[in-house]
């Protein structure tokens, strides 16, 4: 009985891995986003929608990926700043360990004290790489999306990300053209 | 950060180098005979092509004498490794070129490196090349030495200067590599190293030509020499302002297709399966190319090249191939190192390493850049060619 019960459930999560919802085909500044790919939820509430009035920094990272930890001071510093005003998403990807990322987040608790943290597990698994970081042509890390009014307003990388961007955005005045002219200018 | 050209290009680089034709090449038999100090014992692995293919074994060394034979259909760069049976004494490495039909004599007194080879004109020449590098190869390792120094010190600054001075080695390598290439103009030795600088798909098919037509007639006959000509007859064929090669493939319904049904549109024609990585930034850039351009007169003509139906239909769905200006074909033949005999397979030089690859088509038909780089902005590059 207990093997037929477990090829039971065995065969019903095939199913739902084999029916499992394409969201995206294609994310690019400009394109619509409203559901969150189904992660796994280590720090925080979580999230399974964007809502529309709400405004959200979805930045991606990996304890393997050493530009991504490089820049946690920086963006932990900009989610404190914004901390009424924008939701701070640290959305791990590409790695299979939840231990060692749950050990990250405890060794490094500082870097998250206002963002939610969400786990994906490997390359080619996850439903955040297959509706997310495959339909926005994804191949590296860090990379940090900014979402407002159910749209994607601009992707970045987190070194290039400042406080003037994430105003302008609140205002609603963000565009591609003028968040490119602030990092130039910050470039000189 | 690397441009996508450059990653499919590393991508594709590792069947393009073995990219091939059936020629009905002839092969001629070759001996190597070696006679190294009679306290030589080991083993010694060699490495060459022949046909297109690698041929890779080794032979036994018993007091310092070895044997082997085999069959070249050209002269081929082939390459020695001697791992002595005392494994505290380290391994040799040494290259020679054996011609079609030769007998080659190795004789040294002490290990593989004190060997003189003897037999055939593509074994002088290369004796002749190595003599231009000597001077190179004893500041070579001296240089590498220095620099591992400090590097073991932490010595930035020299480390810097050191590793400048091996970037102008290479640089000087390189030079006396293009000289002798232009120089040698009957070596196969001359050749090969010209042919290094030849890209699997060539765009610049006037200036290689006459770089190729340099080289006396027996060395262009060889089966290197022939596939070079045959993909710059191709290339030549699908230079910018020449009408784009007519093909028929099923779509997706199974209802034939031909590229000359859309004359009056602009074609953007791209070759793709998925066999190459990283793959999402290519689909991220047609889907981006499809969505901006979505009024223009464009239409993508996604061929597929691969066998597997079933697998094409799910990779559309997956790639999101699915607005209405993609027209999805399939070319149903899965794609190897050597090239596509099918017609559209010969008449667009398709093989593995060529994969992905885009050609952008006028209203006329004709071509107007072949080979867009998807990783700048092609949605740009592309809408200011059309609309010229």
């Amino acid at each position: 009985m207990k093997k037929i019960l477990l090829t039971f459930i065995v065969l019903i999560s095939l199913v739902n891995t084999l029916s499992a919802q394409k969201l995206y085909s294609f994310l690019d500044v400009g394109e619509p986003v409203n559901k969150y790919p189904a992660v796994t939820w280590l720090k925080g509430s979580g999230i399974t929608q964007f809502e529309k009035d709400k405004i959200y920094v979805v930045e991606l990272w990996a304890t393997w990926c050493k530009p991504c930890i490089k820049s946690m001071p920086h963006m932990s510093e900009l989610a404190t700043k914004f901390k009424d005003k924008i939701t701070f998403i640290a959305q791990d990807v590409w790695e299979e360990d939840t231990t060692k990322v749950r050990q990250f987040i405890s060794n490094n608790a500082s870097f998250f004290t206002n963002s939610m943290v969400a786990f994906d597990g490997v390359q080619n698994k996850g439903d955040f790489d297959r509706n997310w970081l495959k339909p926005s042509g994804t191949f590296g890390i860090p990379r940090t999306f900014l979402i407002r009014n159910n749209t994607i307003a601009w992707i970045t990388f987190p070194f290039e990300l400042t406080e003037e961007h994430l105003q302008l955005l609140l205002e609603g005045k963000l565009t591609k053209e003028n968040a490119t002219a602030i990092v130039q200018k910050n470039k000189q | 950060m690397m441009t996508l050209r450059q990653v499919l290009a590393g991508s594709a680089m590792l069947t393009m180098t073995v990219a091939s034709f059936a020629l009905h090449a002839q092969v001629q038999p070759f001996t190597v005979e070696g006679q190294m100090g009679k306290d030589q014992q080991g083993m010694l692995s060699y490495r060459y092509v022949s046909l297109n293919k690698i041929v890779q074994d080794s032979v036994k060394v018993i007091n310092g004498a070895f044997r082997f034979s085999g069959e070249v259909d050209e002269p081929a760069a082939t390459t020695l490794i001697f791992m002595p049976e005392n494994k505290s004494i380290k391994g040799q490495f040494k290259e020679i070129f054996i011609d079609p039909g030769a007998t080659l004599t190795m004789k040294g007194d002490a290990n593989l490196l004190s060997t003189q080879t003897k037999g055939g004109p593509s074994q002088s020449d290369l004796d002749a090349l190595f003599e231009l590098y000597k001077p190179l190869s004893v500041k070579g390792p001296e240089l590498e030495k220095q620099f591992k120094e400090y590097q073991d010190a932490g010595d930035e600054a020299n480390m810097k200067r050191v590793g400048q001075q091996l970037q102008d080695l290479r640089l000087e390598r390189r030079n006396i590599q293009e000289a002798f290439a232009k120089k040698y103009l009957n070596s196969f030795v001359g050749f090969s190293l010209w042919t290094r600088h030849v890209d699997g798909f060539i765009k610049d098919p006037v200036k290689y030509e006459a770089e190729f037509n340099a080289y006396s007639p027996a060395v262009r006959n060889t089966p290197t020499g022939k596939r070079i000509a045959l993909n710059l007859a191709t290339a030549r064929k699908l230079l910018a302002g020449t009408q784009a090669p007519d093909f028929t493939l099923n779509d997706i319904n199974g209802k034939p297709v031909s590229l000359s049904s859309f004359k009056g549109k602009n074609v953007l024609l791209c070759f793709w399966n998925r066999n190459f990585i990283p793959f999402e930034p290519f689909s991220f850039a047609l889907n981006k190319i499809s969505r901006v351009l979505k009024d223009e007169n464009l239409v993508i003509l996604a061929v597929y090249c691969d066998d597997d139906q079933k697998r094409w239909h799910s990779e559309v769905e997956e790639a999101g191939f699915t607005t209405p200006n993609f027209i999805n074909v399939i070319n149903p033949v899965k794609q190897s190192a050597e090239a596509d005999t099918t017609p559209i397979g010969k008449s667009y030089n398709l093989s593995l390493g060529m994969i992905p690859h885009n050609f952008v088509i006028g209203t006329d038909g004709k071509i107007l850049v072949r080979d867009i780089d998807l990783g700048l902005e092609p949605e740009v590059a592309i809408g200011k060619i059309i609309n010229k």
